[in-house]
């Protein structure tokens, strides 16, 4: 398997040369002394913790330990108290220490690597989700986008005392449309009424597909007191259609509507609900 | 006797050993939070001051075209700055470069230095400066110095939010960094310096020292000091105790950057780091002299930090190295054996360390470059300061036995080499 990306590479690299340094020193250590098999055990448990916490972490925890190992070999060398099991040579003492430092170095680039590809998936999800959030028959926000969008929009009314309106459309008989006529007719019917609504709204008023057959209008500054002049906007716009034969048919739709006002104190959640149960009754 | 001053200069490097591994943690905590109040410190930005940018120029021509270009991008509303150029006793194009920014930028102006100021360095230009100008805020750059456009603003940032701060100091990076392994060299060492020595002071004991460049210091405060002291090598460090004594704390912000051009040769950096060490020796001997009398005692930790730097680290590590040698060739009883050999491998093993913890702080110097780098400057640049250390001890000492002036030396600054 020949590793083409860069960081796969380097991950390669470093676990490598990881590997290496943490089996050298059990071969000058590892000879039944207690006291080395104890400073073989504290430098392994110095790498784990680099892999986990970071190259400074590790950095840091080394000097630490290197000087009060150092300052404890000076001691015993002071003292005269050091027993041969617990002497270190100068070179065992300075190549223990370097592998050390050069170990953490290892673990450290790994660490880094991992966390750099951790972020750089979560991005990439972030830009599907982002991707996928526009349905692709209509180029409207889909209902993910819907919620986070209405939570702000109320978020921002509560604050600044604005008012806006949600109206949801509710296209009748869709799954009948679909059967009658084929997923061509029914995506070219998405796609027309989109640029129709479109073309009738502001540019700041937000579009979203909410269901299958539902759309979601988000009208921001706007009070219930024109509502009645946008139904019938929405009206002549929406309710005749020309298929691709040329053929006329009429659309039905039910829909409702919400004028948010400030600090109303209902979640969104509610408010949604409360729509879907007054379309079961009114009609465009 | 010969062990026992072993002993002593071993503890005293053991001593340093362990006082810069506490400052290298102290630098490393600072680096994590330096960043977390400027949010809130932003919202104190509504009612700004004003600004005198000093810039003492003695034959910069080379460099000083980059500075002031530099300086006409600084972001902060130029109605409340002034970027002064002092030009000081120059005999080449420093004041005809300098002047064709001021006719383009009206907050840029020339000053030229006159008798009996005229020559005498950077601190008698620098007081030339301030009698010349009425900002509330003097800031003061190197002519080698091309600060980030928001350095300014941030030292300034550092003043607004601080009142017990006389001053705020930024940090500062090395522009030629890859020309020569001297300033390779240097560009590890003044990285070390900015979070050990500053970050890690400042953390444990709110002490920092003013390098030189890229501060902002209340020109209240430096009027009641009577300005700069032209007596100084050293006028920063030695500004810096005055500061203390006065019962102000100086901020360390590193936020507010700055890059200057290092010594490319052996020669240069001799001379202007021997500048340094005798300066601060001056200051270290000056103020420890009138220890007794300084108002805040807690500005010993800077002058410990000298006087063991320069003085006991320095002493500590001659003796021991002089006791060794002389020991190869004459018996003088030296008994001490493995102690002094670990002292060592354990002296190079945290340097190695520390300077690394550093270097990860400035995320793209911790390359394997480097690694080798810091490995052969152990050997190398460090065992040359022990060198000069002396020599500037030994050329200060001369000074107060023969009464002579101080000569400031002018560092010599290099053309930036095409690509």
């Amino acid at each position: 398997m020949q590793l083409k990306s860069k960081w796969l590479r380097e991950l390669f690299g470093f676990g490598a040369l990881f590997i290496i340094l943490s089996q050298l020193p059990p071969y000058f250590l590892l000879n039944g002394e207690n006291t080395r098999l104890l400073l073989y055990i504290l430098l392994l448990l110095i790498f784990f913790f680099t892999l986990w916490r970071g190259l400074v972490a590790g950095l840091i925890s080394s000097l630490i330990y290197l000087f009060i190992t150092g300052t404890a070999l000076i001691y015993t060398e002071f003292s005269g108290e050091a027993v041969s099991t617990t002497r270190m040579p100068l070179q065992l003492f300075l190549g223990y220490g370097i592998v050390l430092l050069l170990g953490v170095l290892a673990a450290g680039k790994i660490q880094g690597i991992l966390v750099t590809q951790q972020e750089y998936n979560k991005r990439l999800q972030q830009d599907i989700k982002n991707f996928v959030a526009v349905d692709p028959e209509t180029g409207f926000d889909n209902e993910m986008r819907m919620r986070l969008t209405l939570n702000e929009e109320m978020r921002r009314a509560d604050r600044y005392h604005h008012t806006f309106t949600f109206i949801l459309l509710k296209l009748e008989n869709y799954s009948q449309f679909k059967k009658l006529y084929g997923m061509k007719e029914a995506n070219n019917l998405w796609k027309q009424l989109a640029l129709r609504i479109t073309g009738k709204l502001r540019h700041i008023d937000k579009k979203f597909r909410y269901q299958q057959n539902e759309i979601g209008l988000l009208l921001t500054e706007t009070s219930d007191a024109s509502i009645d002049i946008i139904y019938q906007k929405l009206d002549d716009i929406l309710k005749n259609h020309q298929l691709l034969n040329g053929k006329w048919i009429t659309l039905q739709y039910k829909t409702s509507y919400i004028t948010y006002t400030p600090n109303s104190e209902r979640t969104l959640d509610e408010l949604l609900g409360e729509m879907e149960r007054e379309m079961r009754t009114s009609e465009l | 006797m010969a062990d026992l001053l072993f002993y002593i200069a071993l503890f005293l490097i053991w001593v340093m050993l362990l006082y810069h591994m506490f400052l290298m943690e102290g630098g490393y905590l600072h680096f994590r939070s330096f960043e977390k109040p400027i949010p809130e410190w932003s919202r104190n930005m509504e009612e700004l001051p004003t600004v005198s940018v000093f810039i003492p120029a003695h034959n910069e021509e080379l460099v000083i075209e980059q500075t002031l270009r530099a300086m006409s991008r600084l972001y902060y509303p130029k109605d409340k700055l002034e970027v002064i150029v002092i030009n000081d006793n120059s005999s080449d194009d420093t004041g005809l470069i300098a002047s064709r920014f001021a006719e383009k930028y009206p907050f840029i102006r020339v000053l030229e230095t006159v008798e009996p100021n005229k020559g005498k360095g950077k601190s008698s230009a620098l007081n030339s400066a301030l009698a010349d100008s009425s900002s509330e805020i003097v800031i003061v750059y190197d002519a080698d110095n091309t600060p980030e456009r928001m350095a300014v603003w941030y030292l300034v940032m550092g003043l607004q939010n601080d009142p017990k701060a006389a001053a705020t100091v930024g940090k500062f990076r090395v522009i030629n960094a890859e020309e020569t392994w001297l300033t390779r060299f240097i560009n590890i060492e003044t990285i070390c310096f900015q979070w050990m020595a500053q970050g890690g002071r400042w953390k444990w004991f709110r002490v920092a020292t003013i390098p030189g460049t890229n501060f902002a210091i209340r020109r209240s405060i430096l009027e009641r000091l009577g300005g700069w002291d032209v007596k100084a090598l050293a006028e920063d460090t030695e500004l810096t105790i005055r500061v203390y004594n006065l019962g102000y704390h100086i901020r360390f912000f590193p936020k507010a950057i700055t890059w200057e051009q290092e010594p490319e040769t052996l020669s240069v950096w001799w001379k202007q780091r021997t500048r340094w060490a005798r300066g601060n020796q001056y200051v270290v001997l000056k103020f420890l002299r009138q220890f007794l009398t300084l108002k805040r005692k807690s500005i010993i930790f800077d002058l410990f930090y000298f006087f063991f730097t320069y003085f006991l680290f320095f002493f500590g590590v001659i003796l021991s190295n002089a006791l060794f040698i002389i020991n190869l060739f004459y018996d003088i009883g030296l008994s001490i054996g493995n102690i002094s050999l670990i002292l060592w491998g354990l002296a190079f093993l945290l340097f190695l360390g520390e300077v690394m913890v550093t270097l990860s702080i400035e995320k793209t110097e911790m390359n394997w470059k480097n690694f080798i780098y810091v490995i052969a400057m152990y050997f190398t640049y460090s065992q040359m300061w022990i060198v000069l250390v002396v020599r500037s001890l030994s050329l200060e000492i001369k000074r107060l036995i023969t009464g002579q002036e101080v000569k400031w030396y002018k560092t010599e600054r290099f053309a930036k080499k095409p690509k």
